[in-house]
C-alpha cells in the first residue's frame, strides 16, 4: 500500500513539475500552449536514447550516466523550443494553441513511425534507473521519490526566483500591458522566447525523470490526454499564476486519475482491453459533473482568480 | 500529378465541408471546439450503424453504395445533430451561462472529445472499418482526369451542400442573423436577435456538415475511432487560414489544404520511391497543413479573409 | 408619463463602477442631451439603458414598467433602440441587410419601413447592395442611425452620432435627427460633445466622473459659464 502511494507521489511530482512549467508559460507569459507534450516527449526520448544500452532496434545506446541524460533532455527540449519560437511565437491565442497541438501531433507521428530512431511503438527498454542496482527493487520507489521531490522543490524555487527577479517583472509587464512595456524599450518578443525556452526545458526534465523512473518509454505514454490535457487541468484546478496552487492541483488531479483506476476493476472482462478509454470516459464525466454542479465557495473563488471567468468588457 | 491534384480536390472538398462547420461554430460560439473532429467520427459511425440495421437495398450502378447509404446518411445526420445539441444543452450552455472564458470552453471541449472517442472505441473497437469492400475502378474523363464513380458523387454532393449553406447564409433570415452575430454580436443583440436561436442553428448546420463530411471520408478512405481527431488539424488550419468566421475563407482554406497535402506528400513520396528510400510519407500529411498555417499566419495574422471583430 | 425614468442607477464593468446614482427622465417628443468629458460614463449609461450592461443598483422604468436587468433583445422589442458610437453597423452585410437585421423583430412587411427610412436618408437608397464596410464615414453613420430606426422605436439612444464627421456632414446629421424626432414622434437621448447637437435638445444632463453634475434646460446649460468653458471651449 505504501508502495502504491509512493508511486502515486512520484508521478504526481513529475506532473507537478510539468504544471509549474505550464504555469510559467500560460500564467506568467500568456502562452496558451496545447502542445506541451512535445517537450515532455522530447526530454523523455532524448534521455532514453542517451542513456540506454545499445540496441539494434533504435538509435542510442550511448550508455551515458543518468545525469547526462537529464541535462541532454533539458538541452534538446530547449533547442527545439528555441527553433520553434521564431515562427510559433508570432502567433497568439487560439492559433498558437493549435500550432503547438499540431507540432505535438507531428512529433508523435515521427516517434511512432521512425523506428530507426525510437523503435516506434515498441519503445525503448532498459533505460537505467538510478540506484536500481544498489538497493532492494522494492525500495527503489522511495529513493526515486526523494529524487523527484528534490527536483520539484528545486524547480519551484527556481521559477519563483525567476518570477520575482527583474526579468520576471518585465514578463509580468508584458502580460499586463505589452504596448507600454514595449515602448519602455524592452524587446517583448525576446522575453517571451526566453520564457518559452526555459519552461520547455523544465518540461524536458520532467520527461527525463519519467523515463528513468519506469525504465521504459513508448509513444502511447505521450497521448494528448496524458501529456497535455491533464496538465492543463492541473493548472486550472490549482489556479493560474499561483505556483503553490498549481502543485496542489497536480497532486489532486493525479489522485483522481489514480482513483479512477479502481473503478475500472469493476468493468466486465469483455471490455477490459478498452480500459484506457473507460477511464478517460469516467474522468471526463466526473469533471463534467463537477463543472455542472456549479462549484460554490472556495473553488469558485479559485476559479475567479485564475482568469477562467470573463471580466466584462472594458469600455 | 493530375491524379494527385484530383485526389487533393476530393480530399479538399471533404475538408471544406468540415471547415465551414467549424468556422461557423468557432466564430459564433466564440471558442475552438476540439470535439468537432469527434462529431465527424460520430457521423461516420452512425452511418455505419444504420447501414447495418437497414436491409440490403443493393447498390447504385458503378457506385459502392446504394439506397441504404442514402437513408443511413440522413438518419445519421439527424442523430449526430441531436447528440451535438444534447451536448450543448447539457454542458456547453451551462458553461456559457457561467461566463467562463474561451480557453475554459476549449479545454472543456477537449475533455468532451476524449469522452466521445472513448465511447466510439468501446462500442466499435479500434480497428479500421469500411462501408463496403468493393473495389472501384477509375473512369476516364476528358482532359486525362481519372476519378472513381464514388469520388464523383462525393464531389457533386459536396458542391451542392456548400452551395446550399451559402444560399442559407445569404438569403434566409436566420442566415443573416448568423452573419450579423459574427460581425458584431452586441449590435445583433441590440437589434433583437436571440442569441440562443442563432447558437442552436449553428450547431445544427455544423452538425449536418460534420456528419456528411465524416461519412464521405469513410467512403473515400476508411473509418476509425480517431479519424475525426486526426482530421482536426487540417480542419483548424483551413479555418484559421481562411479567417475564423469566413465562409469563403473556409472554402479557400479547405481546398488549399486538401490539394497541398496530397500534392506535397505525394511528390515527396514519389521522389523517395525514385531514390529508393523506404518511408511512408502519407502519415505526415498533417505536418504539411501545419507548416502551411504557420506561413500564412505570419503573413496575415487574421487569416486570408479574416476580419477584426466588430 | 415619462417614457423613460431612471432612478439612482449605479453600474460599471466587473468590479469597477462607472456611473453612480444617476437619475434621468425623458418624455415622448423630447430631445435630451447628455454631455460631459471623455470617460465620464455617458456611453456606459446608454449601454445600461440598452440592456447591454446590467446595473448594480437603481431602477429603470420604461413606459412605466421596470426593465431592470432585461436583455437587449427585450428592450428592442419594447420600443427602445440603441445606436453605439463605434462598431455601429454590420460591416460584412450589405446596406439592405443591415436594415433588415435592424427590423429583425418586425412581423409585417419590411419594404414599407425601408422606404420610410430611405426618405430620411436618401443617400442609402442607391447603395442598398453595397457592403456596409465599404461605406464612407458619413454614410456609415447614416446607416447606423437608419438601422436603429427600423423598428420605429419610441426611444432612440444615440451615442455621439456626429463624432468623426466633417462639419457639413455634422450639420446634415443633426438635421436628420431633428427630422426624425418630428416625423416619428419618438424621444431621443443624445450623447454628444458637439455644441450644435446640444442646441437641438430641450433639456440636458451633464455627467462628470460618473455622476450628474448639472441638469437643466438647454438654454440654462449653455449660458452656464462653467459648463460652457469646460466642455465647449467657450
Amino acid at each position: 500500500m505504501v508502495n502504491y502511494i509512493s508511486s502515486y507521489l512520484v508521478m504526481a511530482c513529475i506532473y507537478a513539475i510539468m504544471a509549474l512549467a505550464l504555469n510559467l508559460q500560460w500564467g506568467f507569459t500568456g502562452l496558451m500552449n496545447f502542445g506541451i507534450g512535445t517537450f515532455y516527449m522530447v526530454g523523455a526520448y532524448t534521455s532514453a536514447i542517451l542513456t540506454s544500452m545499445p540496441s539494434s532496434e533504435h538509435l542510442g545506446g550511448f550508455e551515458l550516466p543518468v545525469v547526462v541524460g537529464i541535462i541532454g533532455a533539458a538541452g534538446m527540449a530547449g533547442v527545439i523550443a528555441y527553433l520553434l519560437s521564431f515562427p510559433a511565437l508570432k502567433l497568439r491565442g487560439g492559433p498558437f494553441a493549435i500550432a503547438l497541438l499540431a507540432i505535438q501531433e507531428t512529433l508523435f507521428l515521427v516517434v511512432k513511425n521512425e523506428s530507426w530512431l525510437t523503435n516506434g511503438v515498441w519503445g525503448i527498454r532498459s533505460i537505467p534507473r538510478p540506484f536500481f542496482g544498489l538497493v532492494n527493487p522494492q525500495h527503489f520507489v522511495y529513493f526515486y521519490l526523494l529524487i523527484a521531490a528534490a527536483v520539484l522543490i528545486l524547480t519551484y524555487f527556481a521559477i519563483e526566483k525567476a518570477i520575482n527577479s527583474p526579468w520576471g517583472r518585465v514578463l509580468r509587464g508584458i502580460r499586463e500591458d505589452e504596448p507600454l512595456t514595449s515602448i519602455s524599450g524592452k524587446d517583448c518578443f525576446n522575453y517571451r522566447v526566453q520564457s518559452f525556452v526555459f519552461s520547455s526545458m523544465v518540461m524536458g526534465i520532467a520527461g527525463a525523470l519519467y523515463v528513468h523512473y519506469t525504465g521504459f518509454v513508448s509513444p502511447q505514454v505521450f497521448s494528448p490526454l496524458m501529456s497535455t490535457f491533464i496538465v492543463w487541468l492541473m493548472v486550472m484546478v490549482g489556479g493560474t499564476g499561483n505556483n503553490k496552487g498549481v502543485i496542489l492541483g497536480a497532486f489532486l488531479v493525479w489522485a483522481v486519475w489514480i482513483g479512477s483506476d479502481f473503478l475500472t476493476d469493476f468493468v466486465p472482462a469483455s471490455v477490459a482491453t478498452q480500459i484506457g478509454f473507460i477511464r478517460m470516459f469516467f474522468v471526463g464525466a466526473i469533471l463534467g459533473v463537477m463543472i455542472l454542479m456549479k462549484p460554490q465557495g472556495i473553488l469558485m473563488q479559485k476559479l475567479l482568480t485564475i482568469g477562467l471567468f470573463r471580466e466584462e468588457e472594458t469600455p | 500529378m493530375v491524379d494527385l491534384l484530383i485526389s487533393g480536390i476530393i480530399y479538399g472538398s471533404i475538408i471544406t465541408l468540415g471547415a465551414i462547420g467549424l468556422t461557423l461554430m468557432s466564430d459564433i460560439l466564440n471558442f475552438f471546439n476540439f470535439a468537432y473532429g469527434d462529431f465527424f467520427t460520430l457521423g461516420a459511425f452512425c452511418t455505419l450503424a444504420f447501414i447495418g440495421f437497414l436491409p440490403d437495398l443493393g447498390t447504385f450502378s458503378h457506385l459502392s453504395f446504394g439506397w441504404s447509404m442514402v437513408i443511413a446518411i440522413i438518419l445519421s445526420i439527424g442523430v449526430t445533430v441531436l447528440i451535438m445539441l444534447f451536448f450543448d444543452y447539457l454542458f456547453f450552455k451551462r458553461l456559457r451561462d457561467l461566463g467562463v472564458t474561451s480557453l475554459f470552453m476549449s479545454l472543456a471541449s477537449l475533455g468532451v472529445s476524449f469522452v466521445i472517442r472513448a465511447i466510439i472505441n468501446i462500442i466499435w473497437g479500434p480497428k479500421v472499418r469500411y462501408y463496403s469492400t468493393t473495389i472501384q475502378i477509375s473512369k476516364t474523363l476528358p482532359f486525362g482526369i481519372r476519378m472513381k464513380p464514388d469520388e464523383m458523387v462525393i464531389l457533386l454532393c459536396a458542391f451542392i451542400l456548400v452551395f446550399s449553406i451559402f444560399y442559407y447564409l445569404r438569403q434566409t433570415k436566420m442566415g443573416k442573423a448568423m452573419r450579423a452575430v459574427s460581425d458584431n454580436k452586441i449590435l445583433a443583440q441590440a437589434s433583437g436577435i436571440d442569441n440562443k436561436h442563432v447558437i442552436m442553428w449553428t450547431w445544427i448546420i455544423s452538425g449536418v456538415l460534420a456528419a456528411v463530411a465524416g461519412t464521405f471520408y469513410g467512403i473515400q478512405v476508411q473509418l476509425s475511432p480517431t479519424m475525426g481527431w486526426n482530421f482536426l488539424i487540417p480542419l483548424f488550419v483551413a479555418v484559421i487560414m481562411g479567417g475564423v468566421g469566413s465562409f469563403w475563407g473556409a472554402l479557400l482554406g479547405g481546398m488549399t489544404i486538401g490539394i497541398a497535402e496530397e500534392l506535397i506528400t505525394g511528390l515527396i513520396q514519389n521522389t523517395f520511391t525514385l531514390m529508393e528510400i523506404q518511408a511512408n510519407i502519407s502519415v505526415y500529411k498533417p505536418a504539411v497543413a501545419f507548416v502551411f498555417v504557420i506561413i500564412i499566419l505570419l503573413l496575415k495574422p487574421y487569416g486570408i479573409l479574416g476580419k477584426k471583430k466588430g | 408619463m415619462n417614457i423613460l425614468k431612471v432612478k439612482r442607477l449605479t453600474a460599471g464593468y466587473g468590479a469597477q463602477d462607472v456611473i453612480f446614482d444617476v437619475s434621468v427622465h425623458i418624455d415622448l417628443g423630447e430631445i435630451i442631451s447628455v454631455i460631459g468629458p471623455n470617460g465620464a460614463g455617458k456611453s456606459t449609461l446608454l449601454k445600461v439603458l440598452a440592456g447591454i450592461i446590467k446595473p448594480k443598483s437603481g431602477d429603470i422604468l420604461f413606459k412605466g414598467t421596470s426593465v431592470l436587468g432585461k436583455s437587449p433583445q427585450y428592450m428592442t422589442s419594447r420600443g427602445l433602440s440603441w445606436v453605439p458610437q463605434e462598431d455601429n453597423i454590420f460591416p460584412s452585410l450589405t446596406v439592405l441587410e443591415n436594415l433588415e437585421v435592424g427590423a429583425y423583430l418586425l412581423k409585417e412587411d419590411l419594404s414599407g419601413r425601408i422606404d420610410e427610412v430611405c426618405q430620411i436618408f436618401p443617400q442609402l437608397k442607391e447603395r442598398m447592395k453595397q457592403t456596409a464596410g465599404s461605406l464612407s464615414g458619413g454614410q456609415r453613420q447614416m446607416l447606423a442611425v437608419a438601422r436603429g430606426l427600423m423598428m420605429h422605436p419610441d426611444l432612440l439612444l444615440l451615442d455621439e452620432p456626429t463624432s468623426g464627421l466633417a462639419p457639413t456632414l455634422v450639420h446634415m446629421m443633426l438635421e436628420k435627427i431633428e427630422e426624425i424626432a418630428l416625423r416619428l414622434g419618438n424621444a431621443v437621448l443624445l450623447v454628444t460633445q458637439t455644441l450644435d447637437a446640444v442646441r437641438l435638445s430641450n433639456r440636458g444632463y451633464l455627467i462628470s466622473a460618473g455622476a450628474i453634475k448639472y441638469e437643466d434646460t438647454t438654454e440654462a446649460l449653455l449660458t452656464n459659464r462653467e459648463v460652457r468653458d469646460l466642455y465647449f471651449g467657450g
